[in-house]
């Protein structure tokens, strides 16, 4: 009798263990997911120069790659902590960039300056933290800026 | 006691007992019954999900009168035919679909059977309704040689979105024998988008044709300062088809790059990507391509090997992929040398190999069971690919003589400075580019140079030690040579006359003291005579009658020659030199090593590429565990020149024994490990790291009987020190694994190449494009097909060793 | 080492002797000698707290010097150390990207200011405050 108790709690274990495995896997599924993280920085002068830092609250975060923003002069992808996000260390991300470029080529207004483009786990939404660092003038002053983001995930 | 007993509840083995156990036994057995149904059909519901990502073309099914129905009797008028049906289904399950490429498989039509890419091919009665629609013959479908995919097909893609999602379509092949050479069998007029419109065998011009491929451009910019070159590759794939694919491209890079950037561009757009470990980077890149999201990943095969992988290309669109590596250039005898390899040569790969590098012919599409596949041009195809290069280049003193391989244009900025680009005319990657430069000075001088991390006060050096030249007027011992002559199949042709005019140069040079072996492997190894020979005047002409007996056939068992050369008695009163002439076309690139290191006693390895695209990761590692050197010996080159210089070098005594006293200064992971012999000519780069301040050193070593001592005083470099010091310490770590196996030595390699982002065998790039997701679950995978490099024999290289190992 | 009891004819004598083992390694302990060993315990406890209250200084000397070595350690190694003023090009007192911007305005090479923007954007160098 008692080996007939061990082997239906052996069972009921095993039941409960490929029921708990086929919901992670079915959360792990549906969380695994990308998305594309629009960073938009919003001036009254040309913006030459700008820093921002992107946290996701929940830790599900993983960057995927590195974006530039829309204008021309900005050319190159900006600058972020690649050691960080290479040993998947980072649930928070510093990415900036500057330009050369004379001020009158330089974005004004609300401007996408960059884009995160992230991998997502887990089931639950992405809390985003965004601050915005610095933002800076073509002859190297700080200015007031806002900073916002919006996501996208193409589907 | 047997109270002691009751309280663990041993019970006794009566009769009445034995029938609770039986019962026991029985429930057991269902139980596990039970949970061997669970886990099937959790497993089932895993292969299910992934199934339908893998499914070929989901929205490209083949639909013809067969849809639904199998034929298997012969078509009318033909005659009693074998009949393979092979089939693919719109979305349908991995496992049926892999059930029924292995009963194609078995049937194994040819390769050069191929019309459409794929080796299947439609009856007549299908091809007539199939070229009603699209207007030509042949339909690329599913089946075992395709892999798990569909080849897509400009014929394919009309017919295909005829077919309603969930319908079935079948493709039935008679397997006619015939004997067409491929020239012939894909001399189809509109025969598809992958297919060479390859001239007719009857056209007396023989013109090539181009093959649409989606790799349409390289664009390579090295910038040089010094002897460190900094260098910015462009792959720009398109997409020829009219369905969304995934392009897959084999390429090398020299074997001590440094890769350090990634970025992949669409339009105006550029995401860097980002480095992890292999396995996560192919996960995150699997997932973004299945869920239709554009990524790249870059992948390691060897340290000279790459494949780069661009997922869901959009018809008619196009993505780049730009990769940035470091390197130090080669100094000898006076000129640096800059090379940048452009097509990975076909490896032979001994049976058991357990990721061997596989050559096989365009079109043949199938995964390898392990390891990877480059996929060959056939000799009358020609891809749209070409090749940019240009080069920016500051040697930092006056630049005497500049020498290519390639016709080059060249602009000098002052006598410092010169840029110079690849003429038009020379654009096919078919071999390595070679840009020498001679600098002003009799001697060049060693150097020291430091970078300190501001941020860390990690200070890390490169030291290139220059031997005097005052070794010049000393005499050497005599020699012992042993000449070991790769005479396998790819070395057919030009590269074996090559090889054995420098064997036959090199003859003419021996001493009298001196004695000679000429060995030569393929599949088997064979030896002029059971022992050295004294360099007689009758003995070298024997010699030179058993170089003109040679000839190239077989396989490339290197391991052979190997032990050959070195697993022998050495002579007491000479020094043995072994000079190895190959193209490195091999795939065991690990074991030679390891047996080299196992061998190498006090003999010493000379390695000559023999080629024009030599595997140079061979070579050179071949002379690093030999304690020796490498030489290239190109197709056009004098072979007597070569073995000239080579000849010149070896005869003066190497500074030995060098030592380096570093006078305080705290240094650690110096690579190499062990600071090999500087010949007359060549110098030596080590690498290390530091704490404190730079200041002079002292180098000590021994020429003959003498000591020698010169000093360096540091000077500060920029940061690219530290990343070819990581580098060169990955290849330390890989090298010293490949005959360890140690696993912390992987995990090294992997968090040093992680900390200071490089690539290596255990990390990859990978970038996505989340922003938007293509139509479609995933694209068809197109693998992009290279030539084989310039004086290669396809039929001994490709055609010959192909299609094993799937 | 066989039970001479029936029930125990067909068990195994590996088993039996393990059994053995595992029996008599449980250790019983006399309640006498038990209380014994608790007094004493309790005896030596109770008298060693007055002598710790009887050196007030030793007792305070300790967490102060750890304290004012984790404070000397801290002020020594303190991210604004010289290298973050050496990385402050634009002398605003803040280390940030308007600083590899100055040094970019400044000719500098593109090595070097790649490798101040990468020091910048470090995480290691700046405070988590999201």
């Amino acid at each position: 009798m008692r080996a007939r108790s061990l082997v239906v709690a052996t069972v009921a274990v095993a039941v409960a263990a490929l029921a708990v495995s086929f919901g992670l896997v079915a959360q792990q599924r549906a969380a695994a997911r990308f998305a594309a993280v629009d960073i938009y920085v919003d001036t009254t002068v040309p913006l030459a120069a700008w820093q921002f830092a992107l946290q996701e609250r929940h830790g599900e975060m993983q960057v995927v790659g590195v974006e530039n923003g829309d204008s021309r002069a900005y050319p190159e992808a900006p600058y972020y902590d690649r050691a960080a996000v290479d040993r998947g260390a980072a649930d928070r991300i510093i990415v900036a960039s500057f330009s050369l470029r004379p001020a009158a080529e330089l974005p004004v207004g609300r401007a996408r300056v960059a884009t995160v483009h992230v991998r997502l786990t887990g089931a639950a939404a992405p809390d985003y933290r965004l601050q915005l660092v610095v933002a800076g003038a073509a002859d190297g002053r700080p200015i007031d800026a806002k900073i916002s983001l919006d996501t996208r995930t193409g589907r | 006691m047997s109270r002691e007993r009751r309280r663990f509840g041993i019970r006794s083995m009566d009769n009445k007992a034995r029938e609770s156990r039986l019962a026991d036994g029985a429930f057991v057995a269902i139980a596990a019954a039970v949970i061997t149904v669970l886990v099937a059909a959790c497993a089932s519901s895993r292969l299910s999900d992934d199934g339908g990502a893998a499914a070929t073309a989901g929205s490209t099914a083949a639909s013809a009168g067969a849809a639904g129905s199998t034929s298997l009797g012969a078509p009318e008028g033909e005659g009693p035919q074998e009949v393979v049906v092979t089939g693919s289904r719109v979305g349908g399950q991995q496992a049926q679909h892999e059930q029924r490429a292995e009963h194609a498989q078995r049937a194994e039509p040819a390769p050069h059977s191929a019309t459409a890419g794929g080796l299947v091919t439609i009856p007549p009665s299908l091809s007539e309704r199939s070229a009603a629609i699209a207007g030509s013959a042949p339909i690329a479908a599913a089946g075992a040689d395709v892999g798990r995919e569909a080849q897509p097909h400009g014929v394919a893609g009309s017919l295909f979105s005829r077919v309603r999602p969930g319908e079935e379509i079948w493709v039935i092949e008679t397997l006619a024998v015939r004997e067409q050479p491929a020239e012939v069998e894909d001399d189809q007029p509109g025969s598809g988008a992958l297919l060479a419109l390859v001239t007719r065998a009857d056209d007396p011009q023989r013109s090539q044709v181009e093959v649409p491929l989606p790799l349409q451009h390289t664009d390579v910019h090295a910038v040089i300062t010094g002897y460190v070159g900094s260098v910015d590759v462009t792959q720009q794939f398109a997409n020829p088809y009219d369905e969304k694919i995934e392009a897959v491209y084999m390429f090398p890079l020299p074997e001590k790059a440094a890769v350090s950037e990634f970025v992949m561009t669409i339009g105006e757009r550029k995401i860097r990507g980002i480095l992890r470990e292999k396995e996560e980077a192919q996960r995150i890149y699997q997932d973004a391509r299945a869920q239709g999201y554009r990524a790249s990943l870059l992948v390691q095969y060897r340290p000279n090997v790459f494949e780069q992988k661009v997922a869901n290309i959009e018809p008619g669109k196009r993505i780049d992929v730009n990769i940035r590596y470091f390197h130090t250039l080669a100094y000898e005898d006076g000129w640096y040398s800059f090379v940048f390899p452009t097509v990975v040569g076909p490896r032979y790969n001994p049976a058991g190999l357990k990721d061997p590098v596989t050559a096989v012919p365009r079109g043949d599409n199938r995964d390898p069971v392990s390891g990877t596949a480059v996929r060959y041009l056939r000799p009358n195809e020609r891809s749209a690919h070409d090749i940019g290069i240009a080069v920016d280049l500051d040697a930092g003193v006056a630049i005497e003589e500049l020498a290519a391989s390639h016709a080059i244009k060249t602009t000098m900025d002052g006598r410092n400075r010169a840029h110079v680009e690849l003429a038009s005319a020379s654009t096919i990657p078919n071999r390595d580019f070679v840009l020498r430069f001679r600098v002003a000075g009799d001697e060049i001088k060693s150097s020291f140079l430091t970078y300190t991390d501001p941020k860390s006060k990690q200070g890390y050096f490169t030291l290139m030690i220059y031997p005097p030249s005052g070794l010049a007027a000393l005499a050497r011992r005599p020699l012992e040579m042993v000449f070991v002559i790769d005479t396998s199949g790819s070395m057919s042709g030009r590269p074996l006359e090559q090889a054995t005019a420098a064997v036959s140069a090199a003859l003419d040079r021996l001493g009298s003291s001196d004695t000679f072996q000429i060995m030569n492997f393929s599949t088997y190894v064979s030896s002029l005579a059971a022992a050295p020979l004294p360099a007689t005047r009758e003995n070298r002409d024997r010699g030179r009658r058993y170089l003109r007996s040679l000839g190239a056939d077989g396989g490339t068992e290197m391991l052979g020659g190997i032990r050959a050369a070195l697993n022998y008695a050495p002579d007491p009163q000479r020094d043995r030199f072994v000079a190895f002439l190959t193209d490195g076309y091999i795939g065991n690139e690990a074991e030679i090593f390891s047996e080299v290191h196992r061998l190498i006693g006090g003999a010493r390895i000379f390695s000559f590429g023999v080629g024009n695209s030599v595997n140079r990761y061979l070579l050179d590692g071949l002379a690093m565990e030999g304690r020796g050197a490498a030489a290239y010996l190109a197709l056009e080159d004098s072979a007597d020149e070569v073995m000239s210089y080579f000849f010149e070098r070896i005869s003066h005594p190497a500074l030995t024994d060098v030592s380096i006293d570093w006078r305080g200064l705290a240094v650690s992971d110096v690579y190499p490990r062990r600071i090999p012999d500087l010949f007359v000519g060549r110098p030596v780069v080590i690498t290390g790291q530091f704490k404190g301040g730079a200041d002079t050193i002292a180098v000590h070593g021994r020429a003959g009987k003498d000591s020698l001592t010169f000093g360096l005083v540091p000077a500060v470099a920029q940061p690219a020190i530290r990343t070819l010091w990581a580098r060169l310490r990955i290849e330390d770590l890989a090298r010293r694994y490949t005959w360890s196996g140690s696993r912390d030595l992987a995990a090294d390699i992997r968090s040093t190449a992680l900390e200071y982002g490089l690539m290596s065998a255990y990390t990859s790039f990978v970038a996505v494009d989340a922003s938007e997701r293509t139509p479609g679950e995933h694209g068809t995978t197109v693998n992009q097909a290279v030539p084989v490099p310039d004086g290669v024999h396809y039929k001994t290289t490709v055609a010959e060793r192909g299609a094993s190992g799937f | 080492m066989h039970d001479p009891e029936p029930q125990f004819e067909e068990l195994p004598d590996a088993l039996v002797a393990r059994l053995e083992r595992a029996d008599r390694s449980q250790a019983i302990v006399d309640p006498r000698t038990d209380r014994a060993v608790i007094d004493d315990a309790r005896r030596y406890f109770l008298t060693a707290r007055p002598r710790r209250a009887r050196k007030p200084v030793i007792r305070w000397a300790l967490p102060l010097a750890a304290a004012a070595t984790v404070l000397a350690a801290v002020l020594l190694v303190r991210p604004f150390g010289s290298q973050r003023l050496a990385d402050d090009v634009d002398g605003s007192g803040r280390v940030d990207v308007l600083d590899a911007f100055a040094l970019a305005r400044s000719q500098a090479s593109q090595e070097s200011v790649d490798a101040l923007a990468a020091r910048i954007v470090s995480l290691g160098a700046q405070r988590s405050d999201l």
